[in-house]
């Protein structure tokens, strides 16, 4: 590995990942954070964004997480934008008629 | 693509022209598009980038594939009475306005016999890189004698004056910004300067461009959610937030409300080498007094409704002086906005910084470009990165946001001049929200683009001809995937390249700058700003109605 990758090597699963890897594969921790998310989260480093964020997630919401639909709704390749990538002609409209009331 | 403010350019030519006594009527036609993307298959657009039909039609009559678009799309105008008729062609590269703004100019005059004038970003791109769209020129400039280079609201007003009161129209020629041809060459006269004027939206849908904020929320700290997904995260995740409130939020929590694009500050004091604003012909730094910005900013929060602005100016903090009288304004009259704005380092200070998060301030976006002092240098940045440092972890403590603008692939930039932009983000991570990483393209009309040679590089031009940006364009549109199954990238095409005198072939330099930006990426990826916008699609796809799977057994 050479000094740049070295210094670039960051960690692979920020706090929020290791969260919800845990909360997809542990009852227990599951059923936690429905129940108290303060309990839950607070062994982890989030930032104030983040925390408002996942306490905002409804039991209902937190109960449909597996590991597989985790992988997909999760992409950190999701979460970047580049100007230089132009814009997306497919992004999405976000029609009412797609989500549950 | 979907935007989340009315069009500025549209708000600033009509604010300029009711001011002046005209009656105007607007329309913002991506609204109609995305009507039409709905109706139509995105196919039926493709002929927009047949260079040979698209060329013949403007030269000579319109070919019916078009005519039936241009219809379908112009469908709820009423054009009868419009006597002259102004045409954005769009900004951002994109041919599909590029081409789309012509055929409408050429619909219009074929029908209505109407004076057409251009304008829009994409005339500067079209016209920097005249050489690769000669072919484009050559036609449009024989149909259409009025396509502007810069603000257009001082030359529609001359144009309707002229028109209405003496029934004459100008000759182009007079006019400033006009693009012709002067014998065999494409030339330019001087741009125009901007008039400052508040932007008016009266007339556009604001609906469509409405933003889903949490009307709950009450608290004015760094902790306000409504501030962080719609100051803190960058577009487009605003889009994904606003969705976020409309749909996961009950509906007594909901409100949408207009965020307001403003801009009174045009040209940079500054003339960093790879930006156009290092043109010597580029004018002065031109600043609305901030008694009338402040004034303006109260006037559209009372018709708006709103509180939300985004500024668009090349720097907010073109003075101390305009800071500290902006400041005074607001605090005198108590008005309670927030906004985001562009910065520079140079002359920013603790009490200055201040100033702005009581002015309403809540994200700065910085030109930070490079942490390598000779590419700083080589640039005539004039940054010094101790005080950028401590400008950053300043404004974060404020409660100000900080973004950075990165720019990978200067010329002459090696591993160790990008490992010290890759520091810098490092040992700042914490106070950096996010940045913006840049590749570097060649603007002729900058100064490396002007003089190569003194900045060590030879250019290489037109490596991109008009036929093939059209089917890059194109390819994007259908999002075809290459042969690495990534979607084919549109933007700027990087027209010009470069070689390094002895140094880089133009190839090193690709190589070495994809891998340079690959490494930037990660880096992005672990700013704890990625995380929270992950949350936000996570809310999204778990309130997504689940597929309805149907399982056929014999």
């Amino acid at each position: 590995m050479s000094d740049m990758d070295s210094k670039m090597n960051v960690e692979n699963d920020s706090p929020i990942v290791e969260l919800f890897k845990r909360v997809a594969c542990e009852p227990e921790f599951k059923k936690l954070l429905m129940e108290n998310p303060d309990e839950a989260i607070k062994e982890y480093e989030l930032n104030d964004a983040q925390i408002i964020m996942v306490k905002n997630l409804s039991p209902e919401d937190i109960e449909k997480l597996t590991l597989d639909n985790l992988e997909e709704f999760f992409s950190a390749d999701a979460a970047v934008y580049t100007p230089d990538e132009g814009e997306d002609p497919n992004a999405e409209m976000y029609s009412i008629d797609d989500f549950q009331e | 693509m979907r935007t989340n403010i009315p069009p500025l350019s549209l708000g600033v030519l009509q604010g300029y022209l009711c001011e002046n006594g005209f009656v105007v009527i607007t329309h913002d036609l991506n609204v109609s598009l995305a009507r039409q993307i709905k109706e139509l298959s995105k196919e039926k657009f493709t002929i927009l980038y047949d260079k040979d039909l698209f060329l013949n039609s403007i030269q000579y009559s319109m070919k019916d594939q078009y005519a039936f678009l241009i219809r379908n799309l112009l469908r709820d105008i009423d054009f009868s009475n419009g006597k002259l008729v102004g045409i954005s062609l769009g900004s951002n590269y994109s041919f599909f306005e590029i081409h789309t703004g012509f055929l409408i100019g050429k619909y219009l005059k074929e029908k209505y016999d109407t004076t057409i004038v251009f304008g829009g970003e994409n005339v500067e791109y079209l016209y920097n890189f005249r050489e690769s769209f000669h072919e484009l020129w050559s036609v449009v400039c024989k149909i259409f004698p009025y396509i502007i280079f810069g603000p257009g609201e001082k030359v529609l007003v001359r144009m309707a004056d002229s028109l209405f009161k003496s029934g004459k129209v100008i000759q182009p020629e007079a006019l400033p910004g006009v693009v012709y041809y002067k014998g065999d060459i494409v030339v330019c006269n001087t741009p125009d300067e901007p008039s400052l004027t508040r932007p008016d939206f009266s007339g556009l849908p604001l609906s469509y461009y409405s933003t889903c904020i949490d009307n709950s929320i009450s608290d004015n700290s760094r902790n306000n959610l409504n501030h962080i997904q719609f100051f803190k995260w960058p577009f487009p995740h605003t889009l994904r937030a606003s969705a976020m409130n409309r749909f996961c939020l009950p509906v007594e929590k909901r409100k949408e409300v207009t965020f307001i694009p403003y801009i009174f500050n045009y040209n940079c004091p500054f003339k960093c080498a790879f930006c156009v604003q290092s043109n010597p012909s580029r004018h002065e730094v031109i600043t609305k007094d901030p008694e009338n910005v402040v004034d303006d900013l109260a006037i559209m929060m009372e018709k708006y409704k709103s509180p939300y602005f985004y500024f668009f100016n090349n720097t907010f903090n073109s003075s101390p002086g305009f800071v500290k009288k902006f400041h005074s304004k607001v605090t005198k009259r108590k008005l309670e906005l927030y906004w985001s704005d562009c910065a520079r380092f140079n002359n920013l200070d603790e009490n200055l910084i201040r100033m702005m998060y009581e002015s309403g301030c809540r994200k700065l976006i910085f030109g930070f470009e490079t942490g390598s002092e000779k590419l700083l240098r080589m640039i005539d940045k004039r940054l010094d990165l101790n005080h950028a440092e401590k400008i950053i972890r300043l404004c974060s403590k404020q409660g100000i946001w900080v973004d950075l603008e990165v720019i990978i692939g200067l010329p002459h930039e090696f591993d160790e001049d990008f490992q010290a932009t890759c520091d810098f983000i490092l040992k700042n991570r914490e106070y950096i929200n996010t940045f913006a990483v840049n590749r570097y393209f060649v603007v002729p009309s900058s100064l490396i683009g002007m003089k190569p040679d003194k900045f060590g590089i030879e250019l290489i031009k037109n490596r991109f001809e008009y036929e093939d940006i059209l089917k890059k364009n194109k390819d994007h549109l259908l999002q075809v995937r290459n042969e690495r199954c990534e979607k084919v990238s549109v933007g700027n095409f990087r027209i010009y390249s470069f070689k390094e005198v002895n140094g880089r072939s133009v190839e090193q330099v690709e190589i070495d700058t994809d891998r340079h930006f690959s490494k930037v990426m990660d880096l992005y990826k672990s700013l704890s700003i990625t995380d929270e916008i992950r949350l936000c699609n996570l809310h999204l796809a778990l309130k997504r109605k689940q597929k309805q799977t149907v399982i056929v057994s014999g």
